[in-house]
């Protein structure tokens, strides 16, 4: 299959996110759905964990020292296997892997087989295979069960059916049972049990997933709820379990650690409710006879996904779902839209590397580089730079959408529009340019695009005498503070000024973003690397870099030391940078400085979403508690939807998707009772202001900065 | 019984309850055993399959459901036991331990009729014993090493009835595996 161009990519992709977005209803269901899973993990998190993010460290060892050995892993678990009786295979790929369970099934002159839900099976299309072939087989987890009878693919790793309503689900049983069954979920779930009991009880095999499999035991591991898994696999007495190589971990132990990571992120749940570790073929009351275990693990790509240094890190995905609970466009558009076989985030990488790059590119543009999927995942995979590595991929051999291109480019505008700001603010304002710029730029004319200051900040910043001091605080301005409010730049500087620190202001260009929401990988690392050389050249021990725009601190900590290969420098720029809100909230905890409010009422807070990697908006709150407000987090728990440059584009993917996402949000917050809201990000501020029609400030824009000692 | 096990074992029935499992405590084998044939009684069970349980627990266990009017299956071996096993309205097995925080049971088995025991009756029971019961599933290792130090072996842990969010997410129990599943710790 050849790659289509951005141009007709964007075209399909539009039109099929427009008809799901055209199901309002059902979208608000989705969206409940997946909000309900996102609480119940919270909850959970907070009575078993003492210190989470220590556990997700855990776990992230265990998968990666699993597969920096992934052939001797598998090696291990083949011999202690094999100890057992059972028999190993290695596939390279999917037709292989079909091919050796065929071969089985002839074995044993089998004609009916049940499988217990395994997204591994669906990569290798295994049951078009054996159908193709004269075999039945039956999907026996409901939600699979469902989607079979639909003759759809799954909508989502957990939740397969999760887009299904029960009247739907009754129409499909319906017709399998003959007769008319009601659309109570409890008399369908009935009807399941009674049909698939008798399958369960007479197949000649049961195939199922695992989840994970232990090297040093020879042991595979498999979690149902329903407990499926069972009673597929253990009356028949053949049981053939599929895999990806990936699934393999050295110990007991590890086993241990993901058996809790899994449902905690996945469905909020203590454990899967049967959480099972076959050893061996056990006899079946004191029978022996003919009864085999037979396990396919899978190459399909693996070996050479852990082969690319860009993309390993997929491999330590332990399936649970999370990071399509939590993505803003899924849950608007749903997995079969975002996603082919493998859906939503995660689902990403998986897909060019499984399925092929033009499969991935075809949902690639739904990631709008919110960085969410990172923050939630238990193995704390960076999901949003290997998306950035499949867009990248695609545009290097494709080309760039010409939308994309113009938006990367926003500094270079913005920069030329400054030299005569009253010429460009006026043009922006006028009708017929916006319309021109709809057209020709793919910009939404109903998006406000922020006006150009009189002067840039780096023109106000040296105009200025600043007191020196021994420490100095090396500001990162970067766009909203360089050429749209430098006045709160000089504001936080004259406030960092009286606590002690000297503001000092190198060359610098914006984050540079943009580059990576669209792939362009090659000048994103340019950006980062002057920025590093830039900033490392001025930076002295103990100086800080601040900046306020929660993007641009992400960058500089966690984006620009992955492009740069964690060079030292990119090391110490990432370690000396701190959000603008994080140290002022700092300096007044400790005394040096004081702060006021400037206006009344009551707040509602909006976290960015790169801040929620930083400190979620906690400094925001402190600063604006500390003033006097009657300040509250008004949340989704997901984005805003304008995600950087996101919003600006004009259309379905872009400021109509944007607004679906948001609607919540906007619903919230004009419930809440607040008089304004606050955010430190530039351009969530604009989205909100126009989704609720309440105004928008930057913290410094409601706070004032004094000397402590006259307050 | 130290602070550390008492806090463990209420921590299970509180967990195991939070499971949707019925959490029982016995002072006792012949209250373990009485609980048991109530329970199975009081959800319509007539017959029940004893795939295995505590030596102690087990004539109680007889009498109890001789009491209740349960019939008793055990001991079956071949196809008559999974013929039995189709049939029966409940099943009872002895757990190798339990987990507080997770609410969970730790089923060990030899023999695959365990598993089937504890998967297609309607009613599941589970004794375990009070000594047995760790805080949390990181302590399990030494149990499961010892476990799958046979040739064959399968531990499953069981945190309440089956169950399915897959229909709207509506939380229903009982899809496949059992609908009632019960825990009588026994002190």
């Amino acid at each position: 299959m050849t790659l289509k161009s951005p141009k007709v990519l964007h075209r399909e992709l539009a039109a099929r996110c427009n008809e799901m977005l055209k199901r309002t209803e059902w979208r608000n269901y989705l969206r409940d759905a997946l909000t309900r899973t996102l609480r119940l993990r919270r909850e959970t998190i907070s009575l078993l964990f003492t210190d989470f993010e220590m556990f997700r460290d855990d776990v992230r060892e265990v998968k990666e020292r699993a597969v920096n050995r992934l052939d001797e892993m598998f090696e291990m678990f083949k011999k202690n296997c094999e100890k057992r009786g059972v028999r190993v295979y290695l596939a390279k790929d999917a037709e292989e892997a079909c091919s050796i369970i065929y071969r089985i099934a002839v074995e044993k002159n089998a004609k009916l087989l049940t499988k217990s839900k395994s997204m591994t099976t669906e990569e290798i299309m295994l049951n078009a295979y054996l159908e193709e072939k004269g075999l039945k087989i039956v999907e026996t987890d409901l939600g699979e069960f469902i989607i079979q009878l639909a003759g759809e693919k799954p909508f989502h790793l957990v939740y397969p059916s999760v887009h299904k309503t029960r009247y739907e689900v009754a129409e499909l049983f319906s017709k399998l049972a003959g007769r008319e069954l009601s659309a109570e979920i409890s008399d369908l779930m009935q009807f399941a049990r009674g049909y698939l009991r008798e399958l369960f009880l007479s197949a000649d095999i049961g195939v199922t997933g695992a989840n994970i499999a232990i090297a040093e035991t020879g042991t595979v591991v498999v979690e149902t709820n329903e407990g499926n898994d069972r009673l597929g696999s253990v009356p028949p007495k053949t049981h053939i379990v599929v895999m990806g190589m990936e699934k393999i971990v050295e110990k007991v132990e590890d086993a241990l650690k993901l058996i809790v990571a899994h449902p905690v992120s996945s469905t909020g749940q203590f454990l899967t409710t049967y959480v099972s570790f076959v050893s061996g073929r056990n006899p079946l009351a004191g029978d022996a006879l003919g009864r085999e275990l037979h396990v396919v693990v899978i190459d399909n790509g693996r070996r050479a996904m852990r082969d690319d240094p860009w993309f390993k890190e997929a491999l330590y995905c332990i399936r649970c779902g999370a990071c399509m609970n939590i993505c803003p466009t899924y849950s608007a558009v749903g997995g079969h839209v975002f996603g082919y076989i493998y859906t939503g985030a995660i689902g990403l990488p998986w897909t060019a590397y499984v399925h092929g790059l033009e499969r991935a590119a075809e949902f690639a543009p739904l990631c709008i580089s919110c960085g969410l999927c990172k923050e939630i995942c238990p193995v704390k995979i960076d999901i949003p730079m290997l998306i950035a590595g499949v867009k990248h991929r695609y545009v290097r051999e494709a080309g760039q959408l010409m939308t994309n291109r113009v938006l990367e480019n926003y500094e270079a505008f913005y920069s030329f529009a400054s030299r005569a700001p009253w010429f460009f603010n006026a043009l922006l304002r006028r009708g017929f340019v916006r319309a021109l710029m709809e057209r020709l730029l793919g910009i939404d004319r109903r998006r406000p695009i922020p006006p150009v200051a009189r002067k840039t900040f780096a023109k106000l910043f040296n105009e200025r005498k600043w007191t020196q001091h021994e420490r100095r605080a090396v500001i990162f301005a970067d766009f909203f503070i360089q050429f749209v409010r430098p006045e709160l730049g000089i504001k936080l500087c004259e406030a960092l000024n009286m606590a002690g620190y000297t503001p000092v202001l190198p060359p610098q260009k914006t984050s540079g973003y943009p580059y990576i929401a669209y792939g362009d990988l090659d000048k994103a690392a340019e950006v980062a690397k002057y920025n590093v050389r830039r900033l490392s050249e001025v930076l002295r021990e103990n100086d800080v870099i601040v900046s306020a725009e929660p993007t641009a601190v992400y960058a500089l900590k966690y984006v620009y030391p992955r492009l740069l290969n964690n060079s030292e420098d990119s090391v110490k720029v990432s370690k000396a940078s701190v959000s603008a809100s994080e140290l002022l909230d700092l300096l007044v905890n400790d005394g040096r400085l004081a702060v006021k409010r400037v206006d009344g009422g009551k707040v509602g807070i909006h976290i960015p979403c790169h801040e929620r990697a930083l400190d979620e908006s906690r400094s925001v709150y402190n600063l604006l508690r500390h003033a006097g407000y009657e300040a509250v987090f008004v949340e989704t728990g997901t984005c805003c939807g304008m995600a950087g440059s996101f919003g600006m584009k004009h259309g379905v993917l872009g400021y109509v998707l944007a607004n679906a996402v948001g609607e919540p949000l906007f619903n919230l917050f004009k419930q809440s009772g607040c008089g304004f809201v606050v955010t430190n990000s530039s351009v969530c501020r604009i989205h909100i202001e126009q989704g609720t029609g309440l105004a928008v400030y930057n913290p410094l824009e409601v706070l004032e900065f004094t000397a402590p000692n006259t307050r | 019984m130290d602070d550390v096990q008492t806090h463990n074992i209420n921590l299970f029935l509180e967990r195991f309850k939070l499971v949707n499992g019925i959490p029982l405590v016995a002072e006792n084998p012949e209250q373990a055993a009485l609980h048991t044939a109530d329970l199975i009684a009081s959800n319509g069970g007539k017959t029940v399959y004893i795939a295995s349980a505590f030596d102690e627990v087990l004539q109680p266990l007889q009498s109890a459901a001789e009491k209740y009017g349960i019939t008793v299956y055990r001991d079956l071996r071949g196809r008559e036991a999974l013929e039995k096993l189709k049939q029966v309205d409940a099943s009872v097995t002895a757990a190798a331990a339990a987990v507080a925080e997770t609410g969970a049971v730790v089923e060990v088995a030899y023999d695959d009729a365990v598993r089937l025991a504890s998967s297609l009756p309607k009613i599941h029971v589970m004794l375990v014993k009070s000594s047995t019961i760790y805080r949390s599933v990181s302590e399990l290792s030494s149990l499961l090493r010892e476990a799958l130090n046979n040739r064959t072996a399968a531990v499953t842990l069981i945190s309440g009835p089956s169950r399915s969010g897959d229909i709207e997410q509506r939380l229903v129990v009982g899809i496949h595996g059992p609908h009632v599943v019960a825990a009588v710790v026994l002190k």
